[in-house]
């Protein structure tokens, strides 16, 4: 009886992520021509991405980042200045991104390791502040304003010289952007349910008591940084080439860390497929409602405080809590139990 | 458990540690063995240094001087999750259970391997192991099958079960269900009787018997002195961080320092 149940939520919960998938493939065939709102889901997966590299790293793994723009900035300038001046195809240079981020993350997450709990916190903090600053003082950019990338028109020929896009077809690019977040959701998925996410989420729930059992705490907890910081990358990457600049207000921002995280709780920390949600969620509040000005943020943030208050688990983790109690409740004795779920 | 290569038939040697905190000294040259197959008592009054004991032996602290060697391999200053893979395995004084986790899972996450690449147990086997030591232990006997029935797949019926839902009794049992899972070859308890009632407290000296008997060497300290007397072999007393004493249960009962020092300690 219990097994059965809980196949028989497997195939809803199939058929429901199936049909929202089949509705964001035939987004750019239902809203023909309408750049705005395509943009608006290219970065819905973008953001998507880099909530569920947080959620592996912070809502798995436990070890809350609050600077995720860290890694999402290091993709984004590698991306950016490798295809701008090498002329690399965005192709190449965002795995690059990614693969930068990620050494980035060991090079700062090694030493920072033996820190726990607010003080490894702070340690993503004030490195994703200073790669802000190294950035905007080595004047990276060509133009050399903070660090900027942006485009430069030479002057002897004419041609305008941008950081070039990953396609000039914008459905080409929303499908690109679409497909990256599917596989990286799908890889996470397995990853959290393999045994390599059983020992992260053993360490999140643990540390000294995942020892005792005999895991290696520091070897996984350096493979989360890697993993989380590669994706984490890999978003930045797709940004600077759909937005065809690189600043560091754009990808190095503070804001950014704090949306991943606000993505990731509204959604429900380590879901995986909850940020995700949260994600989609906040961007197109965000894009959408923009006649509203500021409001919008305002009223982002005040249901971001009452799903805070009232369901701190965050929605889909909620949802899931609640099937799992109604999968258990199998007896007849208690109908109100089961009519509820 | 071979005795190949043990010299003496001691599995575990505690050679001149000392360990200080700050000021206090906590384990002062202290020596003991351990030796193999036998159930070893570690007694003593609050503060004596026994959990500090564990602690060193699983590589949580290391010591200031001193060896440890276990089967002949000197641990001294290993990472816990090395110690635990060369066979030490222990549970702690209050149960520590993974409390997002299924109670299956919870004896799962001590299977795994640590090289990530590797594939270690496939998933029948791991299942597998989790029900047989889910029902060696009887952890799921709460929630009304005797031991942990196989329904399907070798699937435990209690694998949709958490550990809030389980009485104190039975996390500790799931405790030593998890570090059986590592497959120790010796077994650290750390009060494994505490908050038991008397008839739990015979039901778990039943449990570590029977471990004895599968040739797993242990050592436990509690302070439920007739619940210990009555299952381990020897007893080393432990007092201020050094050896009192060391022997028979029956010649440290008689034994004056010892009774001094519990007298003393309860006095107060």
């Amino acid at each position: 009886m219990i097994l059965k149940r809980a196949r028989t939520l497997t195939w809803v919960s199939a058929a429901i992520i199936l049909i929202s998938l089949g509705f964001l493939i035939l987004v750019p065939q239902l809203f023909v021509g309408n750049s705005f709102l395509i943009s608006t889901f290219v970065f819905a997966n973008i953001y998507s991405i880099l909530a569920m590299s947080w959620d592996l790293l912070s809502g798995y793994t436990g070890q809350i980042s609050f600077g995720h723009s860290f890694f999402f900035g290091i993709g984004a300038y590698t991306s950016a200045l490798l295809s701008m001046h090498l002329g690399w195809s965005p192709l190449y240079t965002i795995p690059l991104g990614g693969v930068m981020a990620s050494l980035g993350g060991l090079l700062v997450a090694t030493p920072a390791l033996r820190l726990r709990g607010p003080y490894l916190s702070l340690i993503t903090l004030v490195s994703a502040l200073g790669i802000d600053q190294l950035i905007r003082v080595l004047k990276l950019g060509s133009t050399g304003a903070e660090g900027a990338i942006q485009c430069e028109i030479d002057l002897a020929t004419g041609v305008n010289h941008c950081v070039p896009p990953i396609s000039a077809n914008e459905v080409e690019v929303y499908y690109f952007a679409l497909g990256l977040m599917v596989c990286i959701a799908i890889f996470l998925i397995f990853l959290v349910r393999s045994r390599i996410g059983l020992a992260f989420e053993a360490i999140r729930d643990d540390e000294e008591a995942a020892e005792a059992a005999g895991i290696d705490a520091k070897k996984y907890k350096i493979l989360a940084f890697m993993i989380s910081g590669f994706l984490a990358g890999l978003a930045g990457a797709v940004m600077v080439h759909k937005m065809q600049q690189a600043s560091p207000g754009l990808v190095l921002d503070l804001n950014i860390s704090i949306e991943a995280i606000v993505a990731s709780v509204l959604g429900g920390m380590g879901t995986i497929l909850g940020p995700v949600g949260g994600a989609y969620f906040y961007i197109l509040i965000r894009e959408l409602l923009r006649p509203f000005g500021q409001w919008r943020l305002f009223a982002v943030f005040v249901i971001a405080l009452l799903i805070l208050l009232f369901i701190p688990r965050g929605v889909l983790a909620e949802i899931r809590l609640r099937l799992m109690h109604w999968i258990k409740s199998e007896k007849p004795k208690e109908p109100q139990q089961g009519a509820r779920a | 458990m071979s005795k190949a290569g043990v010299i003496n038939g001691a599995i575990l040697q505690f050679d001149g540690v000392s360990k200080s905190f700050g000021g206090l000294q906590a384990i002062n040259h202290l020596s003991f063995d351990v030796r193999e197959g036998e159930i070893l008592g570690l007694i003593g009054p609050n503060g004596a240094g026994k959990t500090t004991i564990f602690n060193l032996i699983t590589g949580v602290y290391h010591p200031d001087q001193g060896k440890i060697r276990f089967q002949n391999t000197e641990i001294t200053g290993w990472q816990p999750h090395r110690v635990v893979n060369a066979g030490i395995a222990r549970t702690f004084q209050i149960p520590r259970p993974f409390h997002h986790k299924t109670i299956t899972k919870n004896v799962e996450i001590a299977l795994i391997p640590n090289a990530i690449l590797s594939h270690g147990l496939s998933k029948q086997e791991r299942s597998d192991t989790v029900s047989q030591l889910c029902a060696k232990v009887s952890v799921c006997k709460i929630f009304g099958t005797e031991g942990c029935h196989l329904i399907e797949d070798g699937f435990c019926d209690c694998m949709f079960e958490f550990p809030s839902a389980l009485p104190h009794a039975a996390l500790r049992n799931l405790e030593i269900a998890k570090a059986m899972a590592t497959k120790p070859n010796l077994l650290l308890l750390d009060e494994p009787f505490a908050g038991l009632t008397m008839s739990e407290v015979d039901d778990m000296s039943a449990l570590l018997r029977t471990m004895k008997q599968e040739g797993r060497t242990q050592i436990v300290v509690d302070h439920n002195m007739r619940g210990l007397m009555r299952l381990v072999d020897r007893v080393v007393v432990i007092n201020f961080g050094q050896k009192l004493a060391e022997g028979t249960p029956e010649e440290i009962a008689k034994n004056p320092a010892v009774q001094e020092a519990y007298l003393s300690g309860s006095s107060n």
